[in-house]
């Protein structure tokens, strides 16, 4: 074969693999910030179906009045719409990656809602940890604390 | 030109292999990681931040209670500003997944603040725990909540 060729083809493969690299990590950030933003949305249409596609075997909540809830329970209460939200926005938010499968989220998170019967209207900080398993992500852990004064 | 295809498919089997292979469980994990918050609660219990600097990430972050934020040198200086009379940890758990692992627990603490104000906490954490290239794990994030606010 003529060393043009091999020589075109090893570059074109390399290209591939860089492009891949790019876009993988590239890619990342606004697509957990998207993802933040549809379970909030999940949350307030008490989407079951989103939470059992999106959270990951093992995960954990913290509640911001330091109740934890598991994957099961989490889905349970969407299932039984024992969380009603009236109004629930996002804000302030970033996310950290840490290589290609892994990042962390921190944002504000408004809202006004019942839990369990109980009425809560407060602004909270949430720590909201990601990880990519064969391409899709997870929520591993989210967990939340009220913010003083709100 | 067989060489090179097969090195080029070898290459893109292993960039769409390598998510996969990190999601799996690692073995030790949990214990490595309960390890570590063992020694982070000893450096609580001796009033020694020092001894966590390298437990760290560069990049850690920390939520408290009150709902503020601080870096790693901020949490760093703000441990060393607290002084603890008694602490301790219970229900610790350490979930692993691949090279992330999630520890929760509850935190019990008696002394003065970094302000030297008198406190008397009971908080639950959730600290996300990285294994890096060095193969060291590594805190990335800690939050804490009040427990019945």
């Amino acid at each position: 074969m003529n060393w043009k060729i091999k020589a075109t083809i090893t570059t074109l493969c390399g290209l591939l693999v860089a492009i891949t690299l790019v876009a993988q990590s590239g890619g990342d950030t606004s697509k957990v910030q998207k993802l933040e933003q549809e379970m909030r949305q999940a949350q307030k249409n008490n989407d079951a179906s989103w939470y059992q596609q999106h959270l990951a075997d093992g995960y954990v909540e913290g509640h911001s009045w330091g109740e934890w809830a598991t994957k099961d329970e989490a889905l349970k209460q969407m299932q039984n719409k024992a969380i009603k939200f009236t109004q629930g926005e996002i804000s302030d938010i970033t996310v950290s990656t840490f290589g290609s499968d892994v990042a962390v989220a921190h944002y504000k998170f408004t809202y006004d809602a019942t839990f369990n019967g109980t009425h809560r209207a407060r602004t909270v900080i949430c720590s909201d940890t990601w990880i990519n398993q064969s391409g899709a992500w997870k929520l591993a852990s989210d967990h939340c604390s009220h913010v003083e004064g709100t | 030109m067989k060489r090179i295809s097969i090195w080029c498919l070898l290459a893109l089997l292993s960039l769409v292999s390598v998510p996969s292979a990190h999601a799996q469980k690692s073995k030790g994990a949990e214990q490595a990681v309960a390890e570590l918050e063992g020694q982070w609660l000893q450096s609580q219990k001796t009033n020694n931040p020092d001894s966590i600097v390298n437990l760290l990430a560069d990049k850690f972050v920390f939520t408290g209670a009150d709902g503020k934020v601080a870096n790693k040198t901020e949490t760093l200086a703000n441990a060393k500003a607290t002084k603890y009379d008694s602490v301790d940890y219970s229900d610790l758990k350490v979930v692993a997944f691949g090279n992330t692992a999630i520890a929760t627990g509850d935190f019990m603490a008696k002394g003065t603040d970094d302000a030297g104000k008198p406190m008397d906490l009971h908080e639950r954490f959730t600290d996300t725990w990285l294994k890096m290239p060095n193969k060291k794990w590594q805190c990335v994030a800690s939050h804490s909540s009040p427990v019945k606010m």
